[in-house]
């Protein structure tokens, strides 16, 4: 899907919301869920039953329930919780990169261009719109193309690819912002322009935004999943969801299903933590303003 | 060693590993080996290993009746070229063995029958005269000569075609025709592996006039190629399939095949392979990988044979490498392989514990004096105990052992997983490096890329059953000597047997150099493992036997 | 509109353009060398300095960018390094079946996406409309990768309903073979598509005019069909157009686990091999079906909802 999704602007915002899990309870899951996950990520050696690299050959293909195994085995004899709970490490921390940067990057740009306006808003924004030309799977593939397989040339691809989405959402809140009244008051008080834009705009954009980063940060996961699943990102035998999925084939093969099932669960309850997380903000935003 | 297939050189390996996760497994390994111990019976050799869970199929029922079209897929993907020169991948051999004939080919013991040369004669050791058979005609119906063949092995000895087997070629100094069906091949020194090439790819005759039509699209899918075997090159449609067809002209009446028509489609993923195998609509496959045995097995489609192969697969340590230039750490890695575990867990029983990385299936002569120096190896089994002592013996490590393996082969990554493990239980430090096919690639071929590397995991075959191909490989200066290995004494006794013709005494000098070798723990072997095929209960006739890459095998498909 | 399609035509033209310099450029830089690839990596020194020389590897970047955009133009992408062969031709022979799984996921996405989100918003707050969501979110969240790995597992592996390999031959048995892989491929699209109608479909239904034919006593069903779904369409297009270029990305999961060697699979393989031209080739066709896919939306769009006389115009 990569990222094209967050080409809406803010209006699609709406239609991306998740009315169905919006409620209280789902929004409590779903950090309730991500705090379990990251807290797994950091708390990684603690409480893992096994070493997440530790091989049996004389157990390959445990199915779940096997005692000492809880998930089962994967085709390696090696422990399938104990990977998840490594796996979220470089999980996590992957896509976190990259939406920290790409968003901090994008509102930087975005910002620039709707505040300044004219060329080089134009420009700005012309740069964007051709880059939207380039699906971020196929960015980062180049990117791999030319820095070799590992999780910084998916990273870096990616960055460039949602870059454009932040940069542009942000711009176009930033210029419908400018207009309004409270910027001029301030400017008329003497303010400086860009101490307006990063001190009184800023923090009122900054929600949305926020709620973007959000659902950016399940889109890069699967993205960067993607491309550990292709071989082109996480390198094995790390502990990474899309490289378990994909070490997983064969064990389908031999009927053993869960072996991908467990990762792959893994990466979608996150991914739908974030979208859940991300529509709730939205969701604030829209009740703020409309009051 | 390394190499797998064909290339004999060392980028065999990888290259199977080329394809995406999935394909190769087992294919790659297995390439040659069939060979000497003749495919069939096994259990004549007086070390055969015990078979696990694979029973080994000697004899299959012979096919007596024609068959219209017979499916047949590449695990390894579609092939990039038909041309017979670049047949050093497992893609491309599968057909072209088929379509382009050299001047012998291997029997099912790998004995060299006279194909497109009637016979041989070495009036001393560095001459080959090699008389033509009158009569063979090219698809097109031209007549095939000495021009054509003498045109097709400068091909290959020619640097911008970009053959892997131009080292057949290495050291000669003329290729000459003398009148229409004679040609002379000259080396400046002794050639003793000249003999097998004569059936590899290395010596395939394609139509000189044909190629030079169009000679960069020589084996492309629109032109194909131009041979003279038993089937003519018939479509190509890309990313679907390639049609090859029966000739029906054939020069050997008794060999004209039973199946019309095979198509070979480019399937790399195993789930769906062994799904299209299970439902019949894919007849047949060489090499399926490990993890489709299980469905494979119980399918009722067809069965899944086995025969010993020419593969084995080790672990070739860069010796200079300052982690692993003690002895005793190598020593301890050894001890650390869990090779009775690797063959049974790893392989399903598909492969056997090895003691060097040319065991018994790839002594194609003199096996008495190879059998005396295997019996002296030790057979090689984990000991964590010895480990765990030689470790502490070593002292401190000053790096992590860094062990290289191919990612894109998941046997291969369990063996290496599993080391590691073992390795973390007697206090060695060790990481591994996963390798993408390029990367892979690219240790063959570049000490830079090797440079981060203690050792390689890998699988290779030889082309013909003689060790003579591996041993060359470990000499000072060798290009494929990735490993780095360097005895003046073992290089003067592998360049001695290069250049003796006699078979037992070749085979003493080499069983000398290999004790200088193997007592130096500069590799591992670890196992060999069996090839495969698998075929409907439809038809009948292929014989699970590595020479399939290099000699035809469909020309005796057909039905039951 | 005359001067609406030339402006277009113009800003995709230097779109392209600047995609080629960039393309072509950035994978200039690759610290690899080809000729390692191009040789399987197990050729001498003097193959390979042969080799080189044979595919012009050693030139100037400027002049192999003329040379190369020269013969762009003439329609030749250059010649894969490792296929030996054009990669026009490669890519040519290799376009029907992924243009027919991408257009094949497209029509599951379009019509399933509207599907389910009319029934969602027609049956607003009820255990359908959650069901519906409730699906949307996992399919949204559900990687391609995941999909197909099980979809193959259960469908093919195990059941034998579907076949697992290939693409199959004539017209039928095509799209029965690509049944399983355009479902891969079209889930997660699915997922948020019918999010995006649904929300669509709720603002029409909202909407005076909608109240006002229903007065006029149109029945429902023609009410939903002439007003709530026409007016609904336009943000589907949209996202739509947005999505199927990436579809053509996204092949390159699902191409290889169904053993298609389609234009994804050639991706693939062609970044292990590091096999440039294909790779520049096939970028560029992304960029242009995501050029195409956009101006053909912006074009269809005052067609598709008449409140529209023209539309901003995006993407360049």
């Amino acid at each position: 899907m990569s990222a094209a999704p967050i080409a809406l602007e803010r209006r699609w915002m709406r239609a991306r919301r998740l009315p169905g899990l919006r409620g209280q309870g789902g929004v409590i899951a779903s950090v309730a869920f991500l705090v379990v996950v990251t807290l797994a990520a950091i708390l990684a050696p603690e409480i893992s039953p096994h070493n997440p690299s530790a091989a049996d050959l004389s157990s390959l293909l445990s199915p779940p329930g096997t005692p000492g195994h809880l998930l089962g085995t994967d085709t390696a004899g090696r422990d399938i919780l104990s990977r998840i709970i490594y796996g979220a490490r470089i999980s996590l921390l992957a896509p976190l990169v990259l939406v920290v940067i790409s968003s901090t990057l994008g509102t930087a740009i975005g910002v620039c261009a709707g505040w300044m306006g004219g060329i080089a808003d134009e420009v700005i924004s012309r740069v964007m719109d051709f880059l939207f030309a380039f699906p971020g799977l196929l960015i980062a593939i180049i990117a791999v193309a030319l820095f070799g397989t590992g999780v910084t040339a998916p990273i870096v691809g990616l960055i460039i690819a949602y870059t454009p989405y932040t940069a542009r959402l942000a711009r176009g809140l930033v210029a419908q912002e400018r207009n309004l009244p409270y910027v001029e008051s301030y400017r008329q008080q003497g303010f400086s322009g860009p101490r307006i834009a990063l001190t009184m705009l800023l923090p009122n954009i900054a929600p949305t935004l926020l709620a973007q980063s959000a659902l950016s940060f399940g889109y890069g996961l699967i993205d960067l999943a993607t491309l550990s699943f292709l071989g082109f990102g996480v390198q094995p035998p790390t502990a990474d969801w899309g490289v378990m999925v994909s070490d997983a084939q064969q064990g389908i093969l031999q009927g053993d299903i869960w072996v991908a099932l467990f990762p792959g669960l893994a990466i979608m309850l996150t991914v739908i933590s974030f979208n859940v997380l991300g529509d709730a903000i939205a969701e604030r935003i829209g009740r703020t303003e409309a009051a | 060693m390394l190499s797998s297939r064909s290339d004999r050189r060392a980028g065999s390996i990888s290259r199977r590993a080329a394809r995406v996760r999935r394909a190769a497994a087992c294919g790659a390994v297995a390439a040659v080996a069939a060979g000497v111990a003749a495919c069939g019976s096994s259990t004549g050799s007086p070390s055969a290993p015990p078979v696990n869970k694979v029973s080994l199929s000697a004899q299959v029922t012979a096919a007596t009746k024609p068959v219209n079209l017979v499916t047949w897929n590449l695990p390894t993907g579609e092939p990039t070229s038909l041309d017979p020169a670049l047949s050093a991948l497992e893609n491309i051999s599968t057909i072209d063995g088929n379509l382009c004939e050299s001047l012998f080919r291997f029997g099912p013991d790998y004995q060299l029958i006279p194909d497109l040369a009637t016979s041989v004669t070495q009036s001393d050791p560095t001459r080959y005269v090699i008389d033509l058979r009158h009569g063979v005609h090219f698809w097109d119906g031209k007549v095939m000569t000495s021009a054509d063949v003498v045109y097709s092995m400068d091909r290959v000895n020619d640097p911008a075609i970009g053959s892997s087997w131009i080292a057949a070629y290495q050291g000669v100094s003329s290729i000459k025709p003398h009148g229409p069906y004679q040609v002379v091949v000259t080396f400046k020194q002794p050639n003793a592996e000249f003999r097998w090439n004569l059936a590899t790819p290395a010596t395939a005759v394609v139509q000189k006039a044909y190629v030079a039509q169009d000679p960069k699209a020589f084996g492309s899918p629109t032109r194909g190629v131009m041979c003279t075997g038993p089937f003519r090159f018939s479509s190509w449609k890309q990313g679907q399939d390639i049609v090859i067809a029966r000739n029906t002209h054939y020069w050997d009446r008794s060999r004209i095949p039973l199946a019309r028509q095979v198509r070979f489609t480019f399937d790399t993923d195993a789930a769906s392979q062994s799904a299209a195998l299970a439902d019949g609509s894919v007849d047949g496959q060489w090499d399926s990988s490990v993890a489709t045995f299980k469905q494979l097995r119980k399918s009722n489609a067809g069965s899944l044979l086995y025969a010993p192969s020419l593969s084995t697969t080790f672990i070739s340590w860069f010796v200079d490498h300052a982690s692993v230039k003690s002895q005793k750490i190598r020593e301890a890695l050894h001890d650390v392989i869990p090779y009775e575990s690797i063959a049974r867990n790893v392989y399903g029983g598909s492969a056997f514990p090895v003691k060097s990385l040319t065991p018994p299936h790839t002594w194609g002569y003199a096996k008495s004096v190879f059998t005396g120096a295997y019996s002296k190896l030790q057979q090689p089994v984990q000991n964590l105990a010895a480990a765990k002592k030689l470790v502490s013996a070593a002292g401190r490590q000053s790096s992590p052992v860094v062990l290289g393996y191919s990612a894109t082969d998941p046997e291969e990554t369990n063996i290496a997983l599993a080391i590691q493990s073992a390795a973390q239980e007697v206090g060695l430090k060790l990481k591994l490096d996963a390798l993408n096919a390029s990367q892979s690639n690219q240790v063959f071929s570049s000490a830079k890329a090797r440079a981060p590397l203690s050792g390689l995991l890998a699988t290779g075959y030889l082309d013909y059953p003689d060790p003579l191909e591996y041993d060359s490989y470990w000499t000072t200066g060798s290009y494929y000597n990735f490993g780095g290995y360097h005895d003046p004494q073992y290089d003067r006794l592998v360049s001695q047997a290069e250049q003796t013709v006699n078979a037992s005494r070749r085979a003493s000098t080499l069983v000398k150099a290999e004790a200088i070798y193997y007592a130096s723990d500069s590799a591992a072997p670890i196992v060999s493992q069996y090839i495969n095929v698998f075929i409907n209960h439809r038809l009948t006739g292929v014989t699970p036997n590595q020479n399939f890459y290099y000699t035809a095998w469909a020309d005796k498909l057909g039905s039951r | 509109m005359l001067r609406f399609c030339a402006r277009r035509l113009g800003g995709s033209l230097v779109t392209l353009l600047i995609s080629s310099f960039l393309i072509f450029g950035s994978l200039y830089l690759v610290p690899g060398d080809p000729a390692v690839y191009l040789a399987h990596g197990r050729v001498t020194a003097p193959q390979l300095a042969a080799l080189r020389r044979e595919y012009g590897l050693g030139q100037p970047f400027f002049e192999r960018y003329v040379h190369w955009l020269f013969g762009l133009v003439h329609g030749n992408l250059g010649e894969s390094l490792q296929y030996h062969e054009p990669a026009a031709r490669l890519i040519g022979s290799r376009l029907a079946v992924t243009g027919t799984l991408v257009a094949y996921a497209a029509v599951l996405i379009i019509l399933g996406g509207l599907a389910l989100g009319l029934l969602g918003a027609l049956r607003r707050g009820t255990l359908v409309d959650r069901g519906v969501l409730l699906f949307s979110s996992a399919a949204t969240a559900a990687p391609a990768f995941l999909t197909v790995v099980l979809l193959l597992a259960i469908f093919s592996v195990d059941l034998h309903w579907f076949p697992a390999l290939g693409a199959g031959q004539g017209f039928g048995d095509r799209l029965w073979h690509l049944t399983l892989p355009a479902v891969g491929l079209a889930l997660s699209a699915v997922g948020l598509i019918t999010r995006v109608s649904r929300t669509a479909f709720l603002d029409s239904l909202r909407r005076e005019h909608v109240e006002v034919a229903r007065s006029r006593g149109l029945s429902e069903r023609s009410v939903i069909r002439r007003h709530v779904v026409r007016n609904s369409l336009g943000p589907v297009a949209t996202m739509t157009g947005l999505v199927v270029a990436t579809l053509v990305v996204s092949t390159t999961v699902v191409e290889s686990a169904f053993g298609i060697n389609g234009i994804g699979s050639l991706l693939d393989s062609s970044v292990q091999t590091l096999d440039y031209p294909v790779i520049q080739a096939i970028s560029l066709l992304v960029v242009v079906v995501f050029l195409v896919c956009n101006t053909a939306v912006d074009l269809l769009y005052p067609f598709i909802d008449p409140r529209v006389a023209s539309w901003r115009s995006r993407a360049a």
